[in-house]
């Protein structure tokens, strides 16, 4: 879990100090303010590159395979016009500490001091789908350099984070363990079924889990076998279909039930959950049950930090948040000073004090450009 | 003129006239009438056009829970734009049958709702409800309202900075009292 990340003289920032909460963090702001260069700093600064032996060579290559600037010397990420080394600093909250520093001409970043072991890395969703580029990106034989070209390691570490097996009897898991059981079933019930790996690509199950009553075999083993009824997933009749044949909001409701069906998420355990927009190319309807999915992980330990266009999204989290139930959720605005074009950031606990808004700004658009259109010079 | 509802009080400096449409008091000028006719607050005439304006505050810091819970459950199973948009036909009717409605008419109304993301889709919602509901009606050759939008304080004042609205102190004994100024 991370608490705290430090960027100066970083791709967009001049100067960032964010203290992130334990439970959901939503950040917003215009684009072009820094919401995925942020996201993408946690990435690198948890990942193992940042933790290895080598961590001077290996975080400046994950920087530049992550951000891919055109030089491909990550010196290039040094904000440009701006004098001093470039800072990367975060804390965790096991008492971890990094700090890495680059100059405009380097080509390694000096990871100094390092405090603790390796934190548990972030998982990072893109804002655009993977789940059925999993084939061509794992392919056994696949033309690495092409690959690269085209993709960031945002998208590549995912692709194998997804293919990764694990314990996939997700049967078992919604049965044995309350965690899973308040999630996956509703987000395989959100979406008319599941995604399932065969032959190396993502196939999509249609069916729902079905509450029966009776302990079942499974659960008479677990602690809880006092519980009288189980979930279990039920196949329709309907064929099987491939990833592509789905609609692409569906299938990013199924990365984050593919994650969790192989341990890749594993809320309690697992580092930052980083989700670049959840709400590109998801039918607003979906949206309630997807921040109800997030608010159960987050209750159940896992922290979130998604970036966010979307009032939708941000209006769900407002309503659907329960400080009764521990939820806790802070609300971090990037914004670009108009004198000095600087990026600003500010965190809030509460949505109504979000300021500057864009996304609330971009609706009180709608209304004086109404007003401009059919009322002209009235009342002015 | 100043036109008070409530706590909420515009001031329509530009107005040729502006009147409570609303009256249901027998002994004072104005008397509506019609009880069983929706009615807005306000009709306001101006120079070019007439204002229609209806006014509800749920931002009230005196609301009770009870009726915010009305007000929240009507936006919501879309029974308050329908009563929005029975508030503007049955008053255009009543205008009409005064020979009062020889400029276009906008309607435009102040609710105290503090998240303005709503606004648009609330307005659009009344807007679909106003008569030709939103179908295009070759044989028509006007529309009822130029224009159909909900505004809180802060974006009304903006945009209408001639008819200031704001929050007033009412005594108690006056808090019901509409007054004409």
């Amino acid at each position: 879990m991370i608490t705290n990340l430090q960027l100066k003289n970083f791709t967009a920032f001049a100067e960032l100090d964010i203290s992130f909460s334990p439970g959901i963090n939503i950040v917003i702001g215009e684009n072009g303010t820094g919401k995925t260069q942020m996201l993408k700093a946690v990435l690198a600064l948890s990942g193992s590159a940042a933790w290895s032996e080598r961590a001077d060579e290996q975080l400046a290559r994950k920087l530049c395979r992550i951000y891919q600037p055109l030089s491909e010397q990550v010196g290039e990420l040094r904000r440009a016009g701006t004098r001093g080394n470039a800072v990367l600093s975060a804390s965790f909250s096991s008492g971890q500490e990094i700090t890495a520093k680059f100059s405009g001409t380097a080509t390694v970043a000096k990871v100094t001091p390092r405090i603790g072991t390796a934190p548990a890395a972030a998982l990072f969703i893109p804002t655009k789908e993977v789940l059925s580029l999993v084939r061509g990106l794992t392919a056994d034989e696949p033309h690495q350099p092409t690959i690269e070209r085209i993709f960031d390691d945002a998208y590549l570490d995912l692709a194998h984070q997804l293919i990764r097996e694990g314990a996939d009897d997700l049967d078992a898991k919604v049965q044995l363990d309350p965690r899973f059981a308040s999630i996956v079933p509703r987000l395989a019930n959100l979406i008319g079924g599941r995604y399932e790996l065969h032959g190396g690509r993502f196939c999509f199950q249609p069916g729902a889990y079905i509450e029966r009553l009776g302990a079942s075999s499974a659960a008479t083993k677990a602690a809880q076998s006092f519980q009288d009824s189980v979930q279990k997933f039920e196949a329709t009749k309907a064929p099987m279909l491939s990833s592509g044949m789905t609609a692409e909001g569906f299938r990013k409701i199924g990365v984050l039930q593919r994650l969790l069906s192989n341990g890749s998420l594993n809320p309690g355990t697992s580092g930052p959950l980083l989700w670049d927009e959840p709400e590109s190319n998801l039918n607003p309807k979906l949206m309630k049950d997807l921040v109800q999915a997030l608010l159960e992980l987050a209750r159940n330990g896992q922290q979130v930090i998604l970036a966010t266009h979307d009032y939708v999204l941000l209006k769900w989290f407002d309503l659907l948040m329960d400080k009764g139930k521990g939820d806790q959720l802070r609300f971090h605005v990037l914004s670009r000073d108009t004198g000095s074009g600087q990026v600003r950031q500010d965190s809030m606990d509460n949505y109504r004090a979000i300021e500057p808004n864009a996304i609330a700004d971009t609706f009180n658009e709608l209304t004086k450009e109404q007003v401009a259109r059919k009322m002209g010079a009235l009342g002015k | 003129m100043k036109l008070r509802e409530r706590d909420l009080e515009i001031d329509f400096t530009d107005a040729i006239d502006a009147i409570v449409f609303d009256q249901m008091k027998a002994d004072q000028p104005g008397y509506h009438g019609i009880a069983q006719m929706h009615r807005v607050d306000f009709v306001v005439e101006l120079e070019a056009a007439i204002l229609f304006v209806e006014v509800k505050d749920p931002g009230n810091p005196k609301a009770q829970a009870e009726g915010l819970a009305k007000f929240h459950g009507e936006l919501q199973d879309g029974t308050l734009s329908e009563t929005f948009a029975a508030k503007f036909i049955d008053t255009f009717l009543y205008r009409w049958a005064e020979e009062c409605l020889q400029k276009p008419v906008h309607y435009i109304s102040l609710v105290t709702l503090e998240d303005s993301a709503l606004l648009p889709s609330f307005s659009d919602e009344i807007a679909k409800k106003l008569p030709p509901m939103g179908k295009a009606v070759p044989r028509w050759k006007r529309q009822l309202a130029e224009n159909c939008q909900v505004f809180n304080i802060e974006l009304w004042n903006q945009s209408f900075p001639k008819w200031p609205a704001a929050r007033v102190q009412v005594d108690g004994a006056k808090k019901r009292a509409r007054v004409r100024a």
